[in-house]
């Protein structure tokens, strides 16, 4: 029996690596549905990207009015904010756009690896649990499917972050059902599927650059994988910050986590999942892994929460 | 018959056995179609994937992949 590869296509996107894997028989079809999703997954990433200045998130942080006529991608991204909220109790809260900008987090990043440093605790040697915003401001985002409108506070700004990634993975895989074997990787944020249930070999990567910490087959569901590595820069006094916010200080967390990894049916809720159970930290992170995932402290060791399955496709 | 008759005769039945043997009925044409039927070459450009018939059992290699930080 011989065994053929897949279709694959890797590019920029989402300010940093995309992976879009199709494996089909008829070679030429599981090309043609590779480059459809990466057109997909870069129009995603236009109307999404709070660096693109016309982009449709960015007209809406600047847009004066409370109910805003959206596309269909922004209905549904406001309303995967206020799940992302809710789901997180409040830890995973995209209005702390002004937050993040105040920590410096201005301008695209590239996801290159960091001064390791910044693996340690805070600035003060502190390492504390993240908490929400009392004020919760990311229950006010609504979207009014009638009218076809999102609805928030007027000046209340949204990061697309995390959230935008899983839920593109989400989009683009719902197209790729029925393929023999397909996998859309943004940027570290899985979905994998495949209509013959063959085993991928996904690995962990180590944050301190060793070889990789761990190592599963999944056949069908989502990973994701958050931490404070990458996308961190030095401040003006010479601290360093990340762009992982404590939305209860509304500073960079340092929590004593410094990587996490989440299963789940979606990756929308993969990335989630990793983010809370990294703010949460280590007393609580594990717990917050409920398909399984595996937690990197900031002393290096590891905490694995092993899934109890290959498939945890919904 | 003449030696020269038998000889001819046996060189032409050389040939056409050659030729049945090697799978051309010289009379109807290309082997496997049968008395009667006309030989059928398949069509240039389709391949045995659009007939549904497999060359060789496969299976897709998913891609292995690291999932990190970004």
């Amino acid at each position: 029996m011989t065994a053929i590869a897949e279709s694959a296509r890797r590019f920029p996107c989402f300010g940093g690596s995309v992976g879009v894997y199709v494996g089909c028989g008829e070679l030429d079809r599981g090309r043609r549905a590779a480059a459809r999703a990466e057109r997909r997954l870069l129009e995603i990433h236009a109307r999404l990207s709070r660096f693109l200045p016309e982009s449709e998130l960015s007209l809406l942080n600047r847009d004066p009015r409370e109910r805003i006529p959206a596309s269909d991608l922004m209905l549904r991204f406001a309303g995967a904010i206020h799940a992302a909220g809710a789901l997180s109790y409040g830890l995973v809260d995209a209005s702390c756009l002004p937050e993040l900008i105040g920590a410096g987090y201005s301008e695209s990043i590239e996801p290159e690896p960091s001064d390791l440093s910044v693996h340690g605790p805070g600035p003060s040697g502190e390492r504390r649990p993240a908490g929400a915003d009392p004020a919760e401001r990311w229950r006010a985002v609504g979207v009014d499917e009638a009218e076809r409108v999102v609805i928030r506070p007027a000046g209340l700004e949204l990061d697309s972050g995390g959230i935008a990634k899983g839920m593109a993975a989400d989009l683009i895989g719902a197209d790729l059902r029925g393929f023999q074997s397909w996998a859309v990787d943004c940027g570290g944020d899985m979905l994998i599927g495949g209509r013959t249930g063959a085993a991928r070999q996904i690995e962990i990567a180590d944050p301190l650059g060793g070889p990789p910490l761990h190592r599963l087959e999944l056949s069908a569901g989502a990973i994701a994988t958050s931490g404070i590595g990458r996308r961190s820069w030095r401040r003006a006094d010479g601290s360093l910050a990340h762009h992982l916010i404590d939305p209860g200080t509304g500073l960079p967390a340092f929590t004593g986590i410094i990587q996490a990894t989440a299963l789940a049916r979606t990756c929308f809720e993969a990335e989630v999942l990793a983010k809370t159970a990294l703010l949460s930290g280590p007393e609580r992170g594990a717990e917050k892994l409920i398909h399984g995932g595996l937690l990197v402290l900031d002393d290096g060791s590891t905490e694995l929460v092993q899934p109890t399955r290959t498939a945890i496709a919904a | 018959m003449t030696s020269f008759a038998v000889a001819l005769f046996a060189v032409a039945w050389v040939a056409i056995f050659s030729q049945l043997a090697s799978g051309n009925d010289p009379v109807l044409g290309q082997a496997g179609n049968g008395p009667g039927t006309e030989a059928k070459a398949p069509p240039p450009g389709l391949t045995d994937a659009q007939f549904g018939l497999a060359v060789a059992p496969q299976t897709v290699a998913p891609t292995p992949l690291t999932t990190s930080q970004s």
